[in-house]
């Protein structure tokens, strides 16, 4: 029984890690060697931190089966009214991060005001507040610019720190709290878990302040890693979201494998290796996006139909199985006739 | 009652929405905004000495205002406003091409005499032209044959005003060379979406074929995530010893900084655009370059003549032309500094006299020649002398 448990974590890391070492895999023979070292490595996994935890602050809402359009959005306007509050008061670093945590939350709970008030489809509101925190940094601080003694969180090891303890408040509450056990259960069946007594207003409001905390240390670490970010103008917060958008599809696919905090890391670092590799081999521009398209496109296509390939191969288990009992059948008839 | 909860906050959203769309084309008047100095007063009192000019209004399209191109643009054509004396209004547009024509007829709408824009486009053209306002372009041209042509048959057409991308770029990579760098990656906006950046992308694929020894190892054509890219880049390609775009400085110095290569000398960078000197002072920026806002405050002397009745363009038969001004490079240090100095304060390149000595309210005898003689001191070392001779 233990070996079979043991066999089924290692086929399961595996079958996680499987995407990531093929990608890896891939860019290495394409390039020769020249990608995938370690140094090379060490500044991919440096930068997907920041699409890692901002994924895992999105995948609450794309959980409950909702979309978040403003999440790029706030990490701008948390970014650049964090980092001039922090100017302002002079409180350095950790001023900052309470700054872009306090402004990051502060915006995705109203987002989530508005939505519970307002109960028009999630995309409609949150495609109006990304417009709305795209320009609101614009009428107040247009732009932010932090000194080079603030940048610390995004080098190593430190936003490798910043991520494991972010990872460790997701999985917590993700795992092992009625939070996560909600959450699952409004994202798998929104009408039984409304009448098994779930308050799904209220855990919608909880998921979007939640997402608010990760999308506010997001934008530590984007801060951190741009020093001057200018605010954005037609919807142009969005693109930095793609990553960390991919991570949570790519977790949806390997939810079934690997806890789900684990599958949206997973995902948004093999998005970065995706793009990393795609300059090592020397594509340009267009072409990096042609493969990335199709990259994505193959995912949300798997994504999308895994009932049915999972129905496909049911069946074509049963058939082999019923073929096998026929044939056993028949065999058994042909010994008993003779 | 919940019901009418309901439609508040529907409409509170609507509300959020429009002003979070119209904020692309808020209107402000810098005058409150321009530099107190002296010159600037002079010309405020200029301002106030008659009816007509109080009634000129300048209004300037742009992307923001926010960024650091567009704060020098609001300082020096707020500065040039005042020395001449007419109003001016900014107009932010966002990068949405479509918003031209609609802030271009709210402009009219609002008063402005004068459009002043980098965009090339038809409506714009059809509605100033209609509405008898001043247009022409800036630091951009009309590729289109087509779109030349309507402007020229146009009476409040001024021109066309350029900046050299090409020779400038030239220089950028020149500058680069000759410090050293031979692998170089490069990051510009994606093609096709400005002809000022398409033109630098070719200068530099120019310059990298004609140098047998200098080799492009990666490159990137996109709207964000330049400063992530550029350390890609660089974790990817620890060869690559050179870096440069048409794009702003502020990137390759994040960049560096982030994959810790700030200050050692290993790769250096020739950008555009002003910035805060730190990457110069450290040897990893060898080249900068400014001056857009110095093109724009011409234009609107341009514009500013013909409202008076002379058409200098027209009149050197240079209006089918681009009139080509170089950029305001920088060349170290030291360079820098003397630019920080002398323009980043309350006076920028063009002082009041010197705009007013091209402007025929207050020089008749203007013309072309007093234009294309600028260009030979356009440079900091001319600005210096320029400066130390008034100061005698």
């Amino acid at each position: 029984m233990k070996n079979k448990k043991l066999n089924t974590a290692i086929l399961n890391t595996v079958k996680t890690l499987i995407l990531p070492v093929c990608v890896y895999g891939l860019f290495v023979v394409l390039t020769g060697g020249r990608f995938g070292k370690w140094n090379t490595m060490k500044v991919i996994l440096g930068q997907s931190v920041q699409p890692m935890v901002a994924a895992l602050g999105l995948s609450v809402i794309l959980t409950l089966g909702m979309w978040d359009f403003s999440a790029g959005a706030v990490i701008y306007g948390a970014a650049i009214f964090g980092g001039n509050l922090q100017a302002i008061t002079g409180t350095g670093l950790p001023g900052m991060v309470l700054f872009c945590i306090l402004i990051a939350v502060v915006m995705s709970g109203f987002t989530g005001w508005l939505f519970n008030r307002l109960k028009v489809p999630s995309m409609v509101v949150t495609m109006g507040m990304c417009l709305f925190y795209e320009c609101l940094p614009r009428v107040i601080f247009p732009q932010v610019r932090i000194s080079g003694s603030l940048t610390t969180l995004c080098h190593t090891p430190w936003c490798f720190i910043v991520f494991a303890i972010m990872f460790a408040i997701y999985y917590i509450a993700y795992s092992y709290t009625p939070f996560g056990h909600n959450l699952e259960a409004i994202g798998s069946n929104k009408v039984i878990a409304r009448n098994t007594g779930l308050n799904i207003p209220k855990m919608k409001q909880l998921c979007f302040l939640f997402e608010g905390l990760f999308l506010g240390v997001s934008a530590v670490l984007y801060l951190s890693q741009n020093g001057t970010i200018y605010s954005a103008t037609t919807l142009a917060s969005m693109g930095p979201m793609f990553n960390a958008m991919m991570g949570v599809w790519v977790a949806n696919v390997l939810k079934r494998y690997c806890n789900f905090t684990v599958g949206c890391c997973v995902g948004a670092f093999t998005m970065k290796m995706v793009t990393s590799g795609l300059i090592a081999v020397g594509f340009s521009t267009p072409v990096r996006d042609i493969f990335t398209g199709f990259f994505l496109l193959i995912l949300l296509s798997y994504s999308a139909n895994q009932g049915r390939i999972e129905k496909f191969r049911a069946d074509r288990r049963i058939a082999a199985e019923a073929n096998a009992a026929y044939a056993r059948e028949m065999a058994e008839a042909a010994n008993s006739n003779g | 009652m919940k019901n009418t909860v309901k439609k508040l906050l529907a409409m509170l959203l609507a509300l959020c929405m429009v002003v979070g769309m119209l904020a692309g084309c808020t209107g402000s008047t810098t005058p409150t905004d321009a530099p107190k100095t002296d010159d600037t007063k002079a010309g405020t009192e200029d301002t106030n000495s008659g009816e007509e000019e109080k009634q000129f209004t300048v209004a300037m399209l742009g992307v923001d205002f926010t960024s650091g191109l567009g704060l020098q643009l609001k300082k020096t054509l707020g500065y040039t406003a005042d020395a001449l004396g007419i109003k001016l209004m900014l107009v932010e547009m966002g990068q949405d091409q479509e918003a031209g024509v609609t802030a271009t007829e709210n402009a009219i709408t609002a008063g402005a005499n004068l459009i002043l824009t980098g965009e090339p486009n038809y409506g714009i053209i059809e509605a100033c032209d209609k509405a008898g306002v001043i247009f022409g372009i800036c630091c951009n041209y009309y590729d289109d044959p087509n779109m030349l042509k309507r402007a020229m048959e146009s009476p409040y057409f001024y021109g066309q005003i350029a900046e050299e991308d090409y020779n400038t770029m030239t220089d950028a990579m020149q500058t680069l060379y000759d410090s050293g760098s031979r692998k170089i990656a490069w990051i510009s906006n994606p093609q096709g979406v400005s002809t000022t950046h398409d033109i630098r992308v070719k200068a530099i694929e120019d310059f990298v074929a004609a140098h047998s020894d200098m080799e492009v190892v990666a490159s990137y054509r996109g709207l964000s995530e330049y400063t992530e890219t550029l350390q890609q880049f660089m974790a990817v390609h620890p060869e690559i010893d050179g870096l440069t775009g048409s794009l702003g400085g502020e990137y390759f110095a994040s960049a560096l900084e982030g994959a810790g290569l700030a200050g050692t000398g290993k790769v250096k960078f020739a950008a555009f655009d002003l910035t805060d000197g730190s990457a110069m002072k450290n040897g990893d920026q060898v080249w900068m370059s400014t001056g857009q806002p110095n093109s724009f405050a011409l234009a609107m002397i341009l514009g500013y003549n013909l409202w008076l009745g002379k058409d200098i363009l027209g009149e050197a038969n240079a209006k089918d032309q681009v009139f080509q001004r170089p950029y305001l490079p920088i060349h170290g240090y030291e360079e820098y500094e003397n630019y920080m100095e002398l323009c980043e304060g309350d006076v920028p390149f063009y002082d009041a006299d010197q705009v007013r000595a091209l402007c025929v309210k207050f020089n008749p005898d203007v013309s072309f020649e007093d234009f294309k003689a600028l260009e030979s001191t356009y440079n900091i070392p001319s600005l210096v002398e320029y400066r130390n001779s008034k100061s005698n």
